[in-house]
C-alpha cells in the first residue's frame, strides 16, 4: 500500500508522501523545418499526498509554457509556470470511495498503468480526446480486484473554467482478476464549450503484467469519441498498443503504435504514430533514446491533400527520474 | 438581412457551436478587460460580411487544419517546405495601403501590406486562398457582381500570382491595375503632399478630443495611459507634444489599446511634427504549418515582417515595435499618405458607376501580383529560396492550380456566407457577447 496509490488501489492510512517525476529531452525532428533541434520537458510533475484516517489529499502540479508553444503573450515573457493537475480530496471507508475537487480522470489513470509516461502521454490524452483531470466529484466501490466508479465533472478539463450548464457523467470499471491481467471499461456522456457540444466517449483497455522484476508489460487502449475539440461532427475511433520491458537487467525497451481514424476504413482519414526506444535504468533514473514516426492521411493532415509531405520523424535522448518519498 | 434570418429553421447547430466557441476564445484576452469594446466589435462584424471575415481569421485557419473528411483537398502542397514560408496571414484587400514616398517624393507612395498582425511562418497556399476570399467578399455589396464575376476575379487573381512568380516585376502604380488602385494612389498623393491628416487631427497645436460614441472616437489620456506612453517612447526617440487614446478602428484588433501621438524631434517649429499611431499587439492566429520558427517578441515579429515583405523596407521611417512586460505595441506613422482600400467606398463608387468590373479585375490582379511578390521576398523557415519551393509546387501545372483556386474561392465564399448568417443568429440567440459574459462571471 502506498500513500501515492491511484484510486484503483487502497491508499495507505495515516501517511505522507511526495513524488517528483522529471524528464528532460533533446530531440531532432526531420524534415528539418524551422527550429528542428530543441530541448523540452516531456514530464515535470510534482505530487504531494497525505492521508489521515479515511481521508486523503492529493495535490499535483505539472509545468506548462505560458502563452502556449507558439504564443508570445505569457507570464514574464513566455516562462514555464506550474499548473495544478490535481487538487483532490478522497475518502475511503469499507470499500466505498469518493473524491472531490480537481480530480483524476479514471481513463487516463488506468491507461498509464505500466506505460512510460515520461516518454509520452497515453493515447487518449495525447490525441486531445481526454482531459487528464477535471473539476468534479466521483463515487466508487472497491471489492477485491474490482473497482467501479462514477464521475460528475465540468467537462472542460483543468485548464478552462466551466462554459455551460451541462455536466460530464461517466462510469468506469477496473478489474484485475489475476495479478497478470487487468481490464478497464469506460463510458462518458460529455459536453463541452459555450453551447454544450457533445463530447461522449466509450473505451476499453487490456493490460498484461508478465514476469516479476524483469517482466514485460503490455497494454491495449481503444477509444471511440463522439465530438472532439468542440466539433460535434467528428466521431473518430482510435487506439494504442504498447509494450514495455526490462528483460535484461537494467536495460529497458519499449514500443508503441497509435492509430486514429475519422472514418473507419478510409486511409486518407487515418493518422498514426510509431515509437520505439530503449535505455538503461540506474536507480530511480533512466537514460533513454527513442525514435518516433508520425503520419497523417490527407483528410487529417495539417492541410487537406498534403498527405506524405507532413510525415515527421523525431529522434531523441532523454534523462528521466521518478523520485518517491513516503512516511507511513 | 431578412433572408439570413429566414434560414433560422435550418440552423446547423454543430457549426453554430463551433463558430461561437472559436470567436469567443479568440477574443478572450479582451473580454475580461474591455467587454464593451468586444461588443462593439461583434456589432461591426454583424453589420457587414466583410468585417465578419476580418474578425474571423482564426476560425478560417482552424477550419483548414481541423481533421475533416469533407475538406477540399489540394494538389499543391507536396513539399514540406511549403508549410514554412513567411506569409501575411490575412491578406484581404483592406490590409493593403499606401505609405509615404521615400526621399524621391516624385516616385509617389508605395502600396504595402500595412497590417501584418496575422503574419508569420505559414502555408503560402492558404495565404493566397485567404487573399482570394478577401477579394470575393470585397464585392459582396456590389449589385451585379455575381457568381460569374467572382469566378473571373478568382481566376485573374490566381493567374496574376502565377505570372508574378514567373516574371517578377510588380509596380504598384502600373495603370493596368485599374481605377480602384489608381484612386487609392491619387488620394494618398493629394492628401500626403498637403499633409491633410495633420490638419484634421490637430487644432491649435493639440490633438482633437472627439469624445467616444459607440466605441469610436478619441479622448485624453488617463495618468496610467500617460505613463505607459512615456515608457513606449524607448530611448526618447521623439518628444511627445500631445497624445490621445483612440477608439473604433480596425476590426480584428478593434478592442486593442490605441494611441495617437503628436510628436517632434526637438525643433521649435512645426516642420518636424509627426503623427504616430501606437497600437497594442496580440498573438496572431495559429497559421497551419509544420515545424515552428518564432521571432524574438511580438514587436520583433512585426518589424521583421514589414522589413522583409514590403517592397521598400524603409517605407515607414517611424515603424517600430515595443515590448513592455506582458504587453507589446507597434508604432507607425499616421499621415495623409496613409490610405487603405475600403470595401464600402468601392461599393459606393460601384453603385455610382464610377468603377466597373474592369476595375475589380484590376484590383484582383494587383492583389495576386502583390502577394506573390511578398512570398518571393519573405523567405522560408529553413532557408530555401521561396521561388524554388513555389516553382516546384506549381511549375508545369499552372492551369490546374488556377482551377483549384477558383474551386476554393467558391467554397470559401459559400462557407463564409453560411457562417455569417450563423453569427447573426448567435448574436440574436445568445446576446451581444455570444453568451461569453455568463461564463466570465463565474467565480474563479
Amino acid at each position: 500500500m502506498s500513500c501515492l496509490a491511484p484510486y484503483t488501489e487502497t491508499v495507505a492510512e495515516d501517511c505522507i508522501a511526495a513524488r517528483a517525476e522529471l524528464a528532460g529531452r533533446f530531440s531532432q525532428q526531420l524534415p528539418d523545418l524551422g527550429i528542428s533541434r530543441s530541448f523540452s520537458l516531456p514530464r515535470a510533475r510534482l505530487e504531494l499526498a497525505g492521508g489521515y484516517s479515511i481521508a486523503q489529499i492529493h495535490v499535483a502540479t505539472t509545468a506548462v509554457r505560458s502563452g502556449g508553444e507558439e504564443g508570445y503573450i505569457g507570464i514574464a515573457g513566455e516562462a514555464i509556470v506550474p499548473a495544478f493537475q490535481l487538487i483532490e480530496l478522497r475518502v475511503e471507508h469499507r470499500g466505498f470511495l469518493a473524491g472531490v475537487g480537481l480530480v483524476d480522470d479514471p481513463w487516463i489513470v488506468a491507461a498509464e498503468r505500466g506505460w512510460l509516461r515520461a516518454v509520452a502521454p497515453s493515447f487518449g490524452e495525447e490525441a486531445g480526446w481526454m482531459n487528464r483531470s477535471d473539476l468534479g466529484l466521483w463515487v466508487g466501490y472497491r471489492r477485491g480486484p474490482l473497482v467501479v466508479r462514477a464521475d460528475l465533472s465540468s467537462g472542460e478539463g483543468s485548464f478552462l473554467r466551466e462554459r455551460n450548464e451541462e455536466k460530464n457523467l461517466s462510469g468506469s470499471l477496473w478489474l484485475r482478476p489475476i495479478p497478470a491481467l487487468a481490464f478497464a471499461v469506460y463510458g462518458r456522456q460529455g459536453f463541452t464549450g459555450l453551447q454544450a457540444v457533445s463530447s461522449h466517449r466509450v473505451g476499453g483497455q487490456v493490460h498484461a503484467f508478465l514476469g516479476e522484476e524483469n517482466g514485460v508489460q503490455l497494454g491495449l487502449e481503444v477509444l471511440k469519441a463522439w465530438g472532439v475539440d468542440g466539433e460535434e461532427r467528428r466521431e473518430p475511433l482510435g487506439g494504442s498498443l504498447w509494450a514495455v520491458g526490462a528483460p535484461w537487467g537494467p536495460l529497458q525497451v519499449f514500443a508503441r503504435g497509435d492509430l486514429a481514424s475519422e472514418e473507419l476504413g478510409e486511409e486518407k482519414a487515418t493518422s498514426g504514430s510509431l515509437r520505439v526506444g530503449g535505455g538503461v535504468a540506474f536507480g530511480p533514473a533512466r537514460l533513454l533514446g527513442g525514435w518516433e514516426y508520425r503520419w497523417a492521411g490527407e483528410d487529417v493532415a495539417v492541410a487537406a491533400g498534403a498527405g506524405d509531405s507532413t510525415d515527421m520523424n523525431v529522434f531523441y535522448v532523454q534523462l528521466d527520474v521518478d523520485l518517491r518519498w513516503e512516511k507511513p | 438581412m431578412w433572408w439570413l434570418l429566414a434560414c433560422a429553421a435550418e440552423v446547423d447547430e454543430a457549426r453554430l457551436a463551433r463558430l461561437r466557441d472559436v470567436i469567443v476564445a479568440d477574443n478572450q484576452i479582451w473580454l475580461g478587460r474591455d467587454p464593451e469594446q468586444v461588443e462593439e466589435k461583434f456589432d461591426r462584424m454583424a453589420a457587414d460580411p466583410y468585417d465578419f471575415m476580418r474578425g474571423t481569421a482564426s476560425l478560417y485557419y482552424q477550419d483548414l487544419t481541423q481533421p475533416d473528411t469533407q475538406r477540399q483537398s489540394t494538389e499543391f502542397l507536396r513539399d514540406p517546405r511549403s508549410f514554412g514560408l513567411l506569409v501575411i496571414g490575412d491578406p484581404h484587400p483592406e490590409n493593403f495601403g499606401t505609405l509615404p514616398p521615400g526621399d524621391d517624393v516624385l516616385a509617389g507612395p508605395s502600396i504595402e501590406v500595412v497590417d501584418l498582425d496575422a503574419g508569420g511562418y505559414g502555408t503560402w497556399l492558404y495565404d493566397l486562398r485567404r487573399s482570394i476570399l478577401g477579394m470575393q467578399v470585397f464585392t459582396w455589396k456590389m449589385q451585379g457582381c455575381g457568381e460569374d464575376c467572382r469566378e473571373k476575379l478568382a481566376r485573374i487573381q490566381a493567374e496574376a500570382y502565377v505570372a508574378e512568380l514567373r516574371d517578377p516585376g510588380f509596380v504598384a502604380s502600373d495603370p493596368v491595375w485599374g481605377g480602384i488602385v489608381l484612386r487609392l494612389l491619387q488620394e494618398s498623393w493629394t492628401e500626403g503632399r498637403l499633409n491633410l491628416r495633420m490638419e484634421e487631427e490637430v487644432v491649435a497645436g493639440r490633438l482633437v478630443r472627439e469624445g467616444i460614441d459607440h466605441g469610436e472616437g478619441t479622448r485624453g489620456l488617463t495618468e496610467e495611459e500617460e505613463e505607459q506612453l512615456q515608457a513606449l517612447n524607448v530611448g526618447g526617440r521623439y518628444r511627445i507634444l500631445d497624445a490621445v487614446r483612440r477608439y473604433g478602428t480596425g476590426i480584428a484588433s478593434f478592442p486593442a489599446i490605441r494611441y495617437t501621438v503628436l510628436a517632434d524631434t526637438g525643433s521649435t517649429g512645426p516642420e518636424d511634427d509627426v503623427l504616430l499611431n501606437l497600437r497594442e499587439l496580440v498573438d496572431p492566429p495559429l497559421l497551419p504549418r509544420l515545424g515552428f520558427q518564432l521571432f524574438d517578441s511580438p514587436s520583433d515579429r512585426l518589424v521583421q515582417l514589414s522589413q522583409r515583405l514590403w517592397t521598400r523596407p524603409d517605407a515607414d521611417p517611424w515603424l517600430d515595435g515595443m515590448d513592455l512586460g506582458s504587453i507589446s505595441f507597434k508604432q507607425g506613422s499616421l499621415s495623409g499618405w496613409s490610405h487603405n482600400f475600403d470595401h464600402d467606398d468601392s461599393a459606393k463608387l460601384w453603385e455610382e458607376h464610377l468603377i466597373g468590373q474592369a476595375d475589380l479585375e484590376g484590383l484582383a490582379g494587383f492583389l495576386g501580383t502583390a502577394l506573390a511578390g511578398c512570398h518571393l521576398r519573405g523567405g522560408s523557415m529553413e532557408g530555401s529560396a521561396p521561388i524554388d519551393i513555389l516553382e516546384g509546387e506549381i511549375g508545369g501545372r499552372e492551369q490546374a492550380f488556377v482551377e483549384e483556386r477558383v474551386r476554393d474561392a467558391q467554397n470559401d465564399y459559400a462557407a463564409l456566407a453560411n457562417d455569417y448568417s450563423l453569427f447573426l443568429m448567435a448574436l440574436e440567440r445568445y446576446g451581444p457577447l455570444l453568451g461569453a459574459a455568463a461564463a466570465e462571471d463565474l467565480p474563479r
